[in-house]
């Protein structure tokens, strides 16, 4: 099962997330013809900031999900086609019980018709082998998609890699501007 | 094996789906007083008020027992738990011998004993046939009280206004929604009810129901009779404790469960609105969905051989919706320092202890970060670092 | 591999380098998607460094930026800012050539003469200058003056040759309008001063500063440029010419000049020419050059010199191997061509003070010591040639011929042949009863984004079809050649019953007997010029507005900052304008209202955005039939 995963010293706060994934849960998939639908598409991912760092803040479709237990609808599902955890907005009554326990804050309220939105893992998209939305739309790679299994391998061997910088470049250490920016507290 | 089930709220289905997880063939029987499939408790007063069918409340299909291999005893309650036996006697005689036992039989709406409560016209709102009762009363009558400014009795005036029929809601406290709101906080909520037409009554003791020839007249009051037709009594749940008799379960206000749902009893097991967790030294009943949903399932794994525990603190915590206005608490409000912070996207209330962590927080009109605020307090975060 | 699939001779190319692992711009197109839909929209703003601020689109985040600049504040800005992009790029390049012919003038530019003795003094007369007794350098000084005078002047007085060159009726109505422009250089940096943070907050005074900015770039810049181009290098007149890729040779030493401005491309010509023998000792057959971009176009339509590439296609024009040099001066030349050029013996050469690329030769270019440095550079085309010699190249064999040098005067000639009094009265005549049911001016760039689309050629054998005559300039103008769509061939093939009639009688009159081709390739991008030069002169004949006529414009493939302030001198004008793809206005209601309805209230002209071909072009054509209809035709 593939998952999304967040590297939080890459996402430079440029938003392109957000705004793909408004556009993909429009009516049009547009951009140019989505700002103009009544009501707007609602994003499903908000990137916060978090001292110097940002990070785009989601559903994390937890194995142990807290939204789902919450859920006296059952409107709060998996989806075992993608291991998603997804909403069904005709079950939803908009109780909020799911914002409640959210240890992530990634579940967003729909005031107005009273029902829950979420990341719903762009279920179009994988269906046809695209990546979800914001991943696609990140520049930086920040949120990667791919089997856990690989998302931590390429972790071990970046930590790895670092190891070995920080033993082989001591003194002329490369850095990267975004650190450089982080480090004067720019951002 | 055999287990048997007491209650069919949602703490019981959840155990039955952990168990078929593991077994799918393993005898299992649910026995409920009630005469209803699963329903969610959750949205009686939508039902009341007319906003939703009843259809919607029941939250799996009829055949869902069938597919589960679940017998069921509707409509039956349990009058004693033998443990020695290891059998159960319900109410009509039967006895049934079980393996495991899972106790979720929930709890029962607390009715004080008011001069004259009994007669008719007094009403608990608790289970679906409260509503229905309610519901073929409401065309007759105008004007209705309910005792108990908690949320159930909160939901249910809003119903009550939306069903076109005045009502005025006496607490005993000195604030609505006591267990959730401070003072500052609950006085919004009831400018708020009352903007839309609740007459609220706070600091009231309520000492008799009046009634003339044998109907409601009106609630007395310390200092007046508020005349009315209707009572609803809303002033919380109790365990429903009723088929404990022998001495050898373990309980104080609820069943005394740790944090994997086991009783002292090595083959009984409780979970929901019945169960009184020990959990981080502490000892609490918390009837909350929530809850009864993770423990349902934790017990369930755990009859089955598991070693599963329930790790976070059984911390209070609410969500609702009153008139449009979504009202989100969690935690304790009260500490060494406050923090408000008020804009047009609403209220977010913190309390901190002396380490700067978060007791309690109240959220008004935008609830979608409360449970980001929930883990805070579970995690005990000091509020700085959590970016504020 | 990449996902857009292009015409053969590209996508040959494009292959060509996926095997070598060399990348191009489709590649990095494709790393670059999705792109930054704040971008898109024109909603970020950095102006300053409380900054970056971005508006969200979809109304739940933030609304203004930190200074408090809405959306419609923050778009408009930069608007206008990449008007004066597209400007300063076109009146950069007017005064360069300006001081080139300064040069020539003051006898210190040997290698440069007056070629056009004709044009010289029919601006002089227009800029009101007393010929009578003056020698032509003695002319030719005042002109120069005169043309200073619009980068210098400080008198608030309208541009010399806005008053020279400005239809009279659009003249008259900018003056209502309060956006007469007086001194280029004072509005670029006006409109800089006004889009730096807290400055102009009124999006429709910022837009009313886009306007100006049109007028400074059709007037500073491209007419002024394309005058000076004429006198100095001779008024183009039709010739036929090939083109695409398969121009280039084995067998001879291919110099592929790109960039804009003759000043460089004629010196380098004319050595190639007088190189000719050196190049045979060295083994070669010829000298061959050939154009890229829009210096190819203004030697083309000149000398008939073949067009081997338009913009999308410099990179792949090297993926051939067979360029022995590259030379370049100004503008759209993208940095990539030098790590492709590394990858051959392709010496890449700039030129330009201001345009260098690591990677590349500089070879500093000065008027005064033209033909040195052209002969130079000449030289080290033909040793690159000999290091080839034995190497594979990949030429595709595709080319196509049309027709080039359809300057106004030159279609005033023909038309001369039919009605020597009345040369505009046979096309009115024909506008009039519906055989030229309108016409389309094309200018703009290959874009990468919808060349896989053929955008370009889609709409235009549309418009065509509907007896819409075309005319186009820049690199849309070498996407029409190499589609045949300018060769007389396609008068048959692709246009209406009327149109065909008019081009088989105007191809009579020019002479070969063959029909002029339904598009009509009026020069490089500063030569729009001539297209306004037309619509005016159309107008005037008719005795209406610009907005009046049955014409439109269309970048059918946006690309360059120049385009939007072309576009802009064209709304200004009067001009409906397609665009295609959408321009970075739509974060704004004020900015898309304003250009696509309100502003034809003021000038008459709008912003239409249509990224569909067949739709576009059906747009265009029931804007046409709008404008007949008011005139009763």
């Amino acid at each position: 099962m593939k998952e999304i995963f967040i590297n939080i010293e890459r996402c430079t706060a440029c938003k392109s997330c957000e705004i793909a994934c408004a556009v993909e849960h429009s009516l049009s998939k547009e951009l140019f013809s989505a700002i103009f639908e009544t009501p707007l598409p609602a994003k499903r991912v908000h990137v916060e900031k978090a001292f110097s760092f940002s990070y785009p803040v989601k559903c994390m479709h937890c194995a142990d999900a807290a939204c789902i237990a919450g859920c006296p609808t059952g409107a709060m599902y998996r989806n075992h086609e993608f291991g998603s955890v997804n909403v069904n907005t005709d079950k939803c009554m908009g109780c909020w019980m799911c914002a409640m326990v959210c240890p992530f804050g990634a579940i967003i309220p729909d005031y107005g018709i009273k029902v829950a939105q979420k990341c719903d893992f762009c279920p179009d998209r994988l269906r046809k082998g695209d990546e979800p939305a914001c991943v696609e739309a990140c520049p930086t790679n920040a949120v990667t998609f791919g089997e856990v299994k690989e998302l931590f391998k390429s972790k071990r061997l970046l930590s790895a890699e670092r190891a070995a910088k920080a033993v082989l470049v001591r003194e002329d250490k490369e850095i990267t501007p975004l650190e450089m920016l982080r480090n004067i507290g720019n951002i | 094996m055999k287990i048997v089930i007491i209650g069919n709220g949602v703490a019981a289905l959840n155990a039955v789906e952990a168990i078929r997880e593991i077994d799918k063939n393993c005898g299992i029987t649910i026995i409920s007083k009630e005469n209803e499939s699963f329903y969610t408790p959750c949205f009686l007063a939508n039902y009341l008020s007319g906003e939703i069918a009843k259809d919607r409340l029941y939250l799996k299909n009829e055949r869902f027992y069938d597919e589960q291999r679940v017998e069921t005893i509707f409509g039956n309650a349990v009058a004693e738990i033998k443990v020695e036996e290891r059998s159960i006697r319900l109410s009509d005689g039967r006895e049934l011998f079980y393996d495991t036992l899972l106790i979720a039989a929930g709890s029962n709406p607390i009715m004080p004993k008011l001069p004259n409560i009994e007669g008719g016209g007094v009403f608990s709102f608790k289970t679906m046939s409260d509503a229905d009762r309610i519901i073929s009363n409401l065309k007759k009558i105008n004007s209705a009280v309910i005792v108990g400014a908690g949320f159930i009795g909160l939901e249910v005036a809003e119903a009550f206004i939306k069903k076109g029929v005045g009502v005025t809601v006496i607490e005993r406290d000195n604030r609505v929604l006591p267990r959730m709101l401070d003072n500052e906080t609950a006085e919004l909520v009831t400018s708020h009810m009352e903007k839309n037409g609740v007459k609220i009554m706070t600091g009231k003791e309520v000492k008799a129901i009046c009634r003339k020839k044998g109907n409601i007249a009106g609630i007395d009051t310390k200092e007046e009779i508020i005349p009315c037709e209707l009572v609803v009594i809303a002033v919380g749940v109790a365990p429903n404790l009723e088929m404990i008799r022998d001495n050898s379960i373990k309980v104080d206000k609820g069943i005394i469960v740790d944090d994997g749902m086991r009783t002292n009893i090595p083959n009984i097991y409780a979970a929901g609105d019945i169960a009184e967790m020990e959990i981080q030294g502490e000892r609490k009943i918390n009837p909350i969905w929530f809850y009864a949903a993770k423990g349902g399932r934790i017990a369930g794994l755990n009859m089955m051989g598991l070693k599963k525990r329930y790790a976070a603190p059984f911390t209070d915590m609410n969500v609702v919706t009153l008139f449009g206005l979504p009202v989100f608490s969690a935690g304790i409000q009260r500490g060494s320092k406050t923090l408000k912070h008020q804009d047009s996207k609403g209220i977010k209330k913190i309390y901190l202890d002396e380490n700067e962590c978060i007791n309690g927080v109240q959220l008004i009109k935008d609830v979608a970060k409360g449970g980001l605020y929930l883990s805070l307090i579970n995690k005990r975060v000091p509020y700085s670092l959590a970016g504020g | 591999m990449s996902m857009k699939t292009f015409d053969p001779v590209t996508q040959s190319l494009i292959n060509r380098a996926e095997e070598m692992g060399i990348e191009t711009g489709i590649n990095r197109l494709e790393s670059q998607l999705p792109q930054c839909g704040f971008g898109q929209l024109g909603s970020c703003c950095r102006m300053c460094y409380m900054g970056p601020c971005r508006i969200d689109p979809f109304g739940e985040g933030a609304s203004k930026g930190v200074c408090g600049a809405t959306a419609d504040v923050i778009v408009c800005r930069n608007l206008l800012r990449e008007e004066v992009g597209g400007a300063a790029s076109h009146v950069g390049h007017a005064r360069h050539v300006v001081l080139a012919f300064q040069k020539m003038v003051e006898g210190k530019a040997p290698g440069y003469k007056i070629t056009d003795r004709n044009k010289l003094m029919e601006i002089a007369s227009g800029l009101g200058i007393k010929t009578e007794g003056k020698s032509d350098m003695g002319i030719g000084k005042e002109v120069v003056d005169k043309a200073l005078e619009d980068i210098s002047n400080q008198n608030g007085e309208p541009m010399n040759w806005l008053k020279l060159r400005a239809p009279s009726r659009e003249f008259e109505m900018w003056k209502e309008q309060g956006i007469l422009v007086s001194n280029a250089h004072n509005e670029i940096e006006e409109a800089m001063h006004r889009t730096s943070m807290g400055n102009d907050a009124d999006p429709v005074n910022l837009l009313l500063a886009c306007l100006k900015m049109g007028l400074v770039d059709g007037y500073a810049g491209l007419n002024m440029a394309t005058d000076f181009h004429d006198i100095l290098f001779g008024t183009p007149q039709i010739t036929t010419v090939e083109a695409n890729i398969g121009v280039l040779d084995k067998d001879k030493v291919n110099i592929a000049i790109h960039g804009h401005n003759p000043v460089l491309s004629e010196k380098i010509l004319e050595w190639a020419f007088k190189m000719k023998e050196e190049a045979k000792k060295r083994g070669a057959l010829d000298i061959n050059v050939v154009g890229v971009c829009c210096t190819g176009n203004e030697l083309t339509m000149r000398h008939g010199v073949p067009l081997a590439a338009h913009n999308l296609q410099s990179e792949l024009v090297l993926i051939t191997g067979a360029v022995d040099a590259m030379v370049v001066d100004m503008q759209c030349i993208w940095p990539s061509l030098a790590m492709i050029a590394e990858c051959f013996h392709t010496k890449l050469i700039t030129t330009e003070p201001f345009v260098k690329i690591p990677g590349a030769i500089h070879v500093p270019f000065d008027v005064e010591h033209a033909d040195e440095e052209a002969k130079n550079i000449v030289m080290m085309a033909i040793d690159s040639f000999e290091e080839r010699k034995g190497e594979e190249v990949h030429i595709p064999k595709e080319k196509s011929v049309g027709f080039a040098g359809l300057s106004v005067e030159a279609i005033v000639g023909v038309l001369k042949k039919i009605n020597s009094s009345d040369p505009l009265k046979p096309l009115i005549d024909n506008i009039a009863d519906g055989n030229i049911y309108g016409v389309v001016g094309f200018a703009g760039c290959p874009s990468i984004k919808l060349r896989d689309t053929f955008m370009t050629e889609k709409m235009t054998k549309e418009l065509l079809k509907n007896n819409v005559l075309v005319v186009t300039t820049g690199c849309t103008a070498q996407i029409c050649i190499q589609a045949g769509l300018m060769d007389s061939s396609a008068t048959d093939k692709y246009c209406g019953e009327g149109l065909k009639t008019v081009l088989h009688a105007l191809g009579k009159a020019a002479g070969p007997d063959v029909p002029l081709p339904p598009v009509w390739h009026m020069g490089s991008c500063v030569d729009n010029a001539r297209i306004g030069t037309l619509l005016g002169a159309l107008a005037d004949r008719m005795g209406v507005k610009i907005s009046q006529l049955p014409v439109a414009g269309s970048a059918p493939e946006l690309v360059q900052e120049k385009a939007v302030s072309i576009g802009t001198w064209f709304l200004a004008l009067g001009l409906f304008v397609h665009i295609a793809p959408s321009p970075r206005i739509l974060g704004s209601p004020v900015a898309t209202n304003v250009l696509t309805k309100d502003l034809e209230g003021i000038t008459g002209g709008k912003v239409y955005v249509e990224l569909d071909p067949v739709k576009a072009a059906a747009g265009i054509i029931s804007h046409i039939k709008h404008k007949r209809t008011e005139l009763g035709i």
